[in-house]
């Protein structure tokens, strides 16, 4: 998780992207662990992320990365992340296809 | 990749996300924020934008329908406006949407009035048949079993005295009458007519 974290935070973008892919995996492997286990990770996960997911201004591969994890995170694990974080992340995602639309 | 290619990604995510089993309470303020750009949309001559905002407002009156409060005329009104354009393909999806809109939020009489003559002239200009048409007549029964009989009574009575009627019409009144609880002496005119048919 440090890593993943380190990878997220890094300046150059393509490193963000590996440790997005990283997240990506590692969601399905969360979702095998006992259902405790499952809010733990994913509050780490969003915590991680959604720094990124809010900005718009950032390299195209980057944003459909991030919109791909995040959409992930709550596919796998939606049923566990905290309800205020859900709600953070669909006003995200709300915003960002609002802008796109405009 | 442009923006264009990524609308439909983010837009898959976040039907998933409205569609989700969860309930959240403080997402409605955010959504209703949004309502008068996808109303804006819905009548936007760009088919893709039209389903896709169909489509958000087909989860948001399903999961989030406070969020429509306030607007519920004006989603009425612009769904109607597009139903009537002859050569929409979304036809089905339009009136998918009105019914929910009826289960979930409550819609002034007076526009379901207005609604009905209108569906009926769709219906009396659409190429559809069979079963193709259920979104179309499952709209006609529910609001017919909300309107005055009375009222029902005279509409037909004016539909009736028309010389033709195509077979999607005939249903629509059939439904209308039944549900609609109209005079036996109406019932027995409209049986021979469509008899007749």
């Amino acid at each position: 998780m440090e890593w993943i974290t380190y990878g997220l935070k890094h300046e150059y973008y393509k490193i963000n992207i590996e440790a997005l892919n990283c997240c990506f995996s590692l969601i399905k492997i969360i979702r095998l662990l006992d259902t405790s286990e499952h809010t733990k990770y994913s509050g780490i996960l969003f915590l991680s992320i959604v720094d990124k997911f809010k900005l718009n201004d950032i390299d195209q591969e980057l944003k459909l990365t991030i919109i791909s994890t995040v959409g992930n995170l709550i596919y796998y694990l939606g049923q566990a992340i905290d309800t205020g974080y859900l709600e953070t992340l669909l006003n995200i995602y709300l915003e960002k296809y609002f802008i796109l639309i405009i | 990749m442009n923006n264009d290619n990524l609308r439909p990604i983010v837009f898959s995510w976040l039907i998933k996300i409205l569609n989700f089993n969860k309930s959240l309470k403080n997402i409605d303020k955010t959504i209703t924020k949004y309502i008068p750009i996808i109303l804006d949309y819905i009548t936007k001559n760009n088919l893709h934008l039209q389903y896709q905002s169909l489509e958000l407002l087909l989860s948001i009156s399903c999961s989030y329908s406070n969020a429509l409060k306030g607007y519920e005329d004006s989603v009425v009104k612009a769904l109607l406006s597009i139903a009537n354009d002859q050569n929409n393909q979304l036809l089905l999806f339009i009136y998918e949407n009105l019914v929910n809109l009826f289960d979930n939020i409550t819609i002034n009489t007076g526009l379901i009035e207005k609604s009905i003559e209108e569906t009926v002239k769709i219906l009396n200009s659409s190429k559809l048949f069979g079963n193709s048409l259920n979104p179309i007549l499952n709209y006609i029964e529910k609001c017919s079993k909300i309107l005055d009989s009375k009222k029902i009574t005279s509409y037909l009575d004016n539909l009736i005295n028309l010389p033709f009627y195509n077979l999607n019409q005939a249903k629509a009144i059939a439904i209308l009458a039944f549900s609609g609880g109209v005079d036996v002496q109406i019932l027995n005119t409209m049986t021979e007519k469509v008899i007749a048919l």
